[in-house]
């Protein structure tokens, strides 16, 4: 997934600044790299996507964050919303909506 | 929405690119949806953006615009209410009731699009493309498990096919059941192997079930078979359009790389510029991106475009004046430099290239391609160590970029430095496993240390990759020379002579950015990749494990499994075809037509697909490319035949038919050619032709029924009605006969037949509103009303917005002496439509009855007005000048 999402992302124009195995080193590259936004995974080892959501809030109030999922884990999109997500992007995607979102994000 | 109006060439040339753009890709349908729509072509965006949403029901932005431009133009407004009245009429057209479902669909109204396909099922409880559509409403509701239902059903009922299990595997993934989803999606692909779209949605399976390996390959597997899944695309949105609309003069650019245009900075020229360019069609781009000039548009933006252009067509003298134009009015941004610098290379300006290329990497330190150029420039001019150096710091940089490491391959083996060189090849086929030039690489490396059947495996791995790299081809064949294999030699050789009739050694390639699509395209320097004797016999020390690896990995390639029985390549395309999925069914068959399927069968089914959708122009041109590879098939011929009907050139089809009838003994050539012999205004000959046809096909019910047909056009009652009931002999069933019979013995006046016939026509359908009508219309006749009130009282309660019935009614009820509910019978059918001037007209005339002239008078008067020349407005004018009368006569006698 995270290979797929950086090739998209690349296409698209953006660069990858960090990539991140788990939750908590999430949050970790996030404070470290400051990017312009994140993308997450809802479902994540270690800590998951949502509280990864709220600790990044925590430290930024203004993060901007993907959440990618499946339709399935829908009590946890809004979860996940409540938390600070902007934007979602439901697996299996197609390229060009990862960008769509990305763009939705950062206006 | 500003909208101009489109000239005829500019129209001309958007439909000319409409065919080239690729039909499988939901995003360009939506960007030339959005294009259209810029230029006032309405219909036409909403076509595109309905094909992008069917072709990817997930492309939120398309969703977007197709309510943009609905709202905007009341479009579907109107077919919607077209589709419920033709439904209204006769409740069981599947047809349109499905057009309705997916109407809603298209505007995200799942509720109705789920009234409708329910509807549908409960009509025809087997039919599997609408439990597919069903299950897609629920799931786009996010019912999945109502979702997964309607598609087990449909699974049960067809098991062999791959879309069924393709659509079900998404809603068990959806569902988190990874393993079912698994499965599903494994059938799919055993079903049909070259379905992309199951191998591209295994792929996240795999992913999320820790299989990653797997779904490296799935997507890789899913990709080759439709390359619009890799391409990521930012599309154009009508709403940003509109958002900023009178920003369009706001300059872009500054110093750094990213200069790709805003989709907000509206500048349709350009964008179309674009459009062209990205299609190849140079000529047509760069007259756009003038005309966008003239109008305005940021200027920087659309010399930079053309610029572009001049140095995709190997313009490079033109393409260097206008970036020379670009740096002089201050333009200073990298991705301008590096074409620049690529312009200058080709142009043998090496000094000058470097130092643009140098600047473009000074302004962007991270600006890979910039980095890639310089290198390759200085390799080109004999510095191979500083070269080296850079591509080395490039690829450690930025370990995706792919370009420089396949330079860096084939620079340290020009080297001779031939385990680093195997090293740069080998990282480009980890990330991508099916790269032709890294594995021709690894081939001329393996070729230089003597590794000869090691390096004609290699190459066999580049041409199976990529089949058109004549390079490869051509060292395939030196291998196998050199193995002895001359035969096999001589086939490489022939296949590459035919790509390239020239030899052509491996190249370093320049890269640069272009907008909008792939973010790099090839531009090869004529740089030899020749090797001296010196450089190689500097490395022939390797590491074994490294090359054992990649030898082992050469000979265990498993062979392809041979096929049981010969596949049809076609077979998903007909199975999205059946379901009723035509958007798809046509982008699936055109990627098997790009893949080399059978060109014949392509445009035949594609011929299919198109009647299917009702654009028979389209339809026609493909049977016609069919008849141009094999003149004398009868499929394409009737094709054709049937598309001209459609179109109503009917009589331009008669050679063609006539000739067919000749050559084939087929029924089917026969009724075409009565069809064609009726529209060619020869009725007469064509109910010869039947006749002739129906001695071959005796029991066909259709060929009596347009007999009929064709006789009460003529006004042949008796031959009608002699064709009529023998057809209802052959097939009882036949409701559209039932009802034509009927309406033949009404015109006899056999009253009493007509009435049993109707009344036969409403046990086979309790709901067909034309024969209650019909039917009350006889009970009225007989002084029935009372009859005639209950029949259609019946049936409108299953089809309570029925105009035609709730009409009937009202008279019925005026016959009934009900006035009142007479009177709110047309009430209800001006509720639905207030210009229903058969309403207004008997709405005055129960006025007029109940004593309420002025109210029957402004009833007729509106009928005068909205059609003066119609038969109802001149019984309206008479009446009126009665009901004045007697509203003058009450008041005087109540004075």
């Amino acid at each position: 997934m995270r290979r797929l999402l950086r090739e998209i992302l690349e296409q698209g124009g953006y660069e990858v600044l960090g990539e991140a195995a788990t939750g908590a080193e999430a949050i970790e590259r996030y404070k470290e790299l400051r990017p312009d936004f994140v993308t997450l995974e809802v479902v994540m080892p270690d800590v998951g996507g949502i509280d990864a959501v709220r600790a990044i809030r925590a430290f930024d109030a203004d993060a901007r964050i993907v959440m990618c999922t499946a339709l399935g884990q829908q009590s946890l999109i809004n979860e996940a919303r409540d938390a600070g997500a902007r934007e979602f992007v439901v697996k299996p995607f197609q390229p060009s909506r990862v960008l769509e979102a990305v763009q939705q994000v950062l206006e | 929405m500003s909208a101009s109006p489109v000239s005829e060439k500019d129209q001309d040339a958007l439909r000319a690119l409409a065919r080239r753009v690729d039909p499988s890709d939901a995003g360009a349908q939506n960007n030339l949806g959005v294009v259209y729509f810029q230029r006032g072509m309405v219909e036409e965006a909403l076509d595109q953006f309905q094909l992008a949403v069917k072709l990817d029901p997930k492309m939120q932005i398309a969703q977007r615009n197709l309510e943009i431009a609905y709202r905007d133009t009341g479009y579907y407004d109107r077919r919607i209410t077209e589709l419920r009245e033709r439904l209204r009429r006769a409740p069981d057209l599947r047809e349109a009731r499905w057009e309705l479902g997916r109407v809603y669909v298209s505007l995200g109204q799942y509720d109705h699009a789920r009234d409708e396909f329910e509807e549908l099922i409960a009509r025809h409880p087997d039919d599997v493309a609408v439990l597919i559509q069903l299950g897609l409403v629920e799931k786009h509701a996010g019912h999945l498990e109502a979702a997964s239902e309607w598609l087990q059903r449909a699974r049960s009922l067809d098991e062999r096919s791959g879309v069924v299990h393709l659509y079900l595997g998404e809603v068990l993934y959806n569902r988190g059941l990874n393993r079912d989803a698994l499965d599903s999606l494994r059938k799919a692909i055993e079903l049909n192997p070259e379905n992309a779209d199951a191998h591209y949605e295994i792929a996240f399976v795999q992913g999320d079930m820790g299989l990653h390996e797997e779904a490296r390959e799935s997507t890789r597997q899913a990709i080759q078979l439709n390359p619009s899944l890799g391409r990521a695309q930012t599309n154009l949105s009508l709403e940003r359009f509109q958002r900023v609309d009178g920003r369009r003069s706001q300059a872009a650019g500054g110093p750094g790389r990213v200069t790709r245009p805003s989709v907000e900075s509206a500048q349709p020229h350009y964008h179309l510029g674009i459009a062209f360019r990205q299609k190849g069609l140079f000529v047509e781009a760069l007259r756009e991106y003038r005309v966008a000039l003239d109008e305005g548009e940021t200027r920087e933006l659309v010399l930079a475009g053309m610029a572009e252009v001049e140095l995709l067509r190997r313009e490079y003298e033109a393409a260097l004046s206008l970036y020379d134009r670009l740096v002089q009015d201050g333009v200073e941004q990298s991705k301008i430099l590096n074409e620049r610098g690529v312009v200058l290379h080709q142009l043998g300006q090496f000094d000058e290239a470097l130092a643009s290329y140098r600047r473009a990497c000074e302004l962007d330190e991270g600006y890979v391609l910039a980095q890639n150029n310089l290198a390759i420039t200085m390799a080109q001019l004999g510095r191979h160590e500083e070269a080296a150096e850079l591509l080395g710091d490039t690829v450690r940089a930025h370990a995706s970029a792919i370009i420089p490491r396949v330079n860096l391959g084939l620079l340290l083996y020009t080297m001779g430095r031939h385990q680093l060189a195997i090293q740069a090849f080998r990282q480009v086929i980890d990330v991508h496993p099916k790269s032709a030039v890294a594995w021709n690489g690894i081939g001329l490396v393996l070729t230089q240390i003597g590794r000869t059947e090691d390096a004609r495996n290699a190459f066999a791995r580049a041409v199976e990759a990529d089949p058109r790299c004549a390079e490869a081809q051509y060292n395939l064949s030196f291998a196998l020379s050199q193995l002895g294999d001359f035969d096999g030699a001589l086939r490489a050789v022939t296949r590459a002579q035919t790509l390239d009739p020239y030899f052509t050694p491996q190249k370093f390639r320049l890269a640069i950015d272009l907008h909008d699509e792939e973010s790099s395209v090839e531009v090869v320097p004529e740089i030899s990749a020749d090797v001296t004797a010196e450089m190689s016999s500097q490395a022939l020390v390797f590491d074994t494990g490294l090359l054992d690896n990649l030898f082992s990995e050469l000979d265990h390639e498993p062979p392809p499994a041979p096929s049981a029985e010969p596949r049809d390549p076609f077979s998903l395309a007909r199975d999205y075809q059946e379901k009723g999925l035509l958007e798809l069914a046509a982008a699936e068959a055109n990627r098997v037509m790009a893949r080399g399927g059978d060109a014949l069968d392509g445009h035949l089914l594609l011929g299919h697909i198109f009647a299917g959708r009702g654009l028979h122009g389209e339809a026609l041109e493909r049977y016609r490319a069919a008849r141009a590879i094999e003149p004398e098939r009868t499929d394409a011929r009737l094709g054709e035949i049937r598309a001209l009907l459609a179109l109503d050139r009917g009589r331009e089809a008669l050679p063609s038919a006539l000739e067919l009838s000749d050559m084939s003994d087929d029924v089917n050539s026969r009724i075409v050619l009565a069809e064609v012999q009726i529209a060619s205004g020869s009725p007469a000959e064509a109910l010869e032709t039947l006749a002739a046809a129906r001695t071959r096909a005796p029991q066909r019910a259709d060929l009596l029924k347009l007999e009929g047909d064709i006789a009460l056009s003529l006004q042949n009652l008796a031959t009608a009605r002699q064709a009529y009931e023998s057809a209802m002999a052959l097939d009882p069933r036949f409701l559209e006969v039932r009802l034509a019979l009927a309406n033949v013995y009404r015109e006899q006046e056999a009253w009493g037949l007509a009435e049993d016939a109707y009344r036969a026509a409403l046990d086979l359908s309790p709901n067909a509103m034309e024969a209650a009508v019909a039917l009350a219309e006889l009970y009225r006749r007989d002084n029935e009303a009372k009859e005639a009130v209950n029949l259609l009282v019946d049936v409108l309660r299953s089809n309570p917005l029925s105009l035609e019935g709730l009409l009937a009614l009202g008279h019925a009820l005026i016959d009934d002496n009900r006035l009142d509910d007479a009177g709110q019978a047309f009430e209800r059918v001006l509720a639905f439509d207030d210009g229903h001037i058969g309403a207004l007209f008997f709405a005055g005339v129960v006025c007029a009855r109940q004593r309420r002239y002025p109210q029957a008078v402004a009833h007729w008067e509106r009928v005068i007005a909205i059609d003066p020349s119609s038969p109802f407005a001149q019984k309206a004018r008479r009446h009126a000048r009665t009901a004045v009368d007697l509203q003058h006569i009450f008041q005087t006698e109540a004075a």
